[in-house]
């Protein structure tokens, strides 16, 4: 059994001894090789970007086919006159697309995630700005507001009198509340005795202050408010002084402070 | 082994082995030399380096193998037979050699890598399976069968 089996092995090998091309054929297949790689150098160095662009896709796609199924193989010494090899890496033959489709399709796939992502973060930024400006302008005492009101009695209790910002704008916290802090970031409209308006805001948000080296002779005196205040509401006593070096714009000075800020007639 | 691919020398090295691969697959001389220089220019356009002549030989019989697996794939695809250049010979009247040799060219295609990995490359079964990304008991299966088609073929016992 074992001869016989020694027999066949033996023969399949030396049949596949015998498969041999001619010399001819060796030198045929040498020259197309070598042809066709002179004419890939020269048709690479000859070409313009744009082809070379469209060659480059190609190729990719190829080495990717080729990448994707690289084999690590590892095998053993010599049995007889067979040799055996260490092979480390073998190219593939599947089929391009079956890596191409799926990489695609990954890509469509996580571009559509950070867009969901994306969106529903921007909804839920915006629902919260919402729902804090809602919570701001509505009557209803929503719960941040009542815990806004429960520090501020404690404030009170502590013998501080909350500002009118506090007050104001229990919603604020952090960062923003350090900004609003200014009494002239709240009461931004300001009405004179004899019914002249002015806005320390400009350009709608920014407001600037005043050096008092610049400020001239009092113009009047009136009081301060949120535009959105209702009417009849107590504002903050205020006066508004002219400047020295504008004829179009006016400093004001809130009750109990010292900063001048610019205000404009409001049109 | 260098860094330059000397595609001449690589050639020169291993044309024999690579048209072996191919013929075993192919069945005649034309295909055979079309896929041992497809085979080549695979390598060609994407150079690489290898750790030993070896290593090299086998790159190249699994490019090899996978470039007819392809061509007959795709023939098999358009529906065109290619016209077998030997005619089958007896097995019990030609040469031994021949005989064989129709034997082997005969084996499904799935056969054909294990076959010539293990019988003439001597191979052992999971190096084998390993180069071609298979399972062990995969291969060793396919040996089996295709010892057992040969024998049959050959007239042995099976």
């Amino acid at each position: 059994m074992a001869d016989e089996r020694e027999l066949l092995e033996q023969r399949i090998h030396d049949a596949y001894e015998s498969v041999e091309p001619s010399a001819e054929a060796q030198e045929r297949m040498l020259a197309n090789l070598l042809a066709v790689k002179g004419r890939a150098r020269q048709t690479g160095e000859g070409q313009t970007q744009a082809v070379a662009t469209a060659e480059d896709t190609d190729a990719s796609a190829t080495r990717q086919r080729e990448k994707t199924s690289l084999r690590r193989v590892s095998a053993g010494g010599q049995t007889g006159r067979r040799h055996a090899a260490k092979v480390t890496v073998a190219p593939g033959r599947r089929s391009p697309w079956r890596v191409v489709l799926p990489l695609a399709a990954m890509l469509v796939l996580v571009a559509v995630v950070v867009r969901v992502t994306g969106a529903s973060r921007n909804e839920s930024r915006a629902d919260g700005i919402m729902a804090q400006s809602s919570e701001k302008s509505s009557e209803p005492v929503s719960e941040d507001t009542a815990v806004a009101d429960e520090l501020a009695a404690e404030t009170n209790a502590m013998g501080v009198e909350p500002s009118i910002t506090e007050s104001a704008d229990p919603d604020a916290g952090g960062e923003e509340s350090a900004a609003v802090e200014r009494t002239v970031d709240v009461c931004p409209s300001i009405t004179l005795e004899d019914g002249t308006r002015l806005t320390a805001l400009r350009d709608g948000v920014s407001i600037d202050e005043v050096d008092s080296e610049r400020v001239g002779e009092l113009l009047g005196r009136g009081s301060a408010a949120a535009f959105d205040a209702p009417d009849g509401e107590a504002g903050v006593p205020c006066e508004v002084f002219r400047l020295v070096d504008e004829t179009d714009a006016y400093a004001v000075r809130y009750e109990g402070e010292e900063t001048f800020w610019r205000c404009t007639p409001l049109v | 082994m260098g860094d330059a691919l000397d595609i001449e020398a690589v050639f020169r090295r291993h044309v024999k082995t690579v048209y072996r691969v191919c013929y075993s697959f192919m069945g005649s001389a034309a295909d055979a030399e079309d896929a041992t220089q497809a085979t080549f220019m695979r390598l060609i356009d994407h150079p690489r380096t290898f750790e030993s002549e070896q290593h090299e030989k086998a790159w190249l019989i699994v490019c090899a193998s996978n470039v007819c697996k392809d061509v007959l794939k795709s023939a098999s695809r358009t529906r065109v037979t290619a016209m077998p250049e030997r005619e089958p010979a007896d097995p019990r009247q030609a040469d031994p050699i021949d005989a064989t040799l129709d034997a082997v060219l005969r084996l499904p295609v799935r056969y054909k890598d294990v076959v010539y990995l293990h019988y003439y490359e001597g191979y052992k079964t999971g190096e084998i399976a390993e180069m071609l990304g298979e399972n062990p008991s995969t291969v060793r299966n396919r040996l089996r069968d295709a010892r057992a088609l040969l024998r049959k073929t050959l007239g042995g016992d099976e």
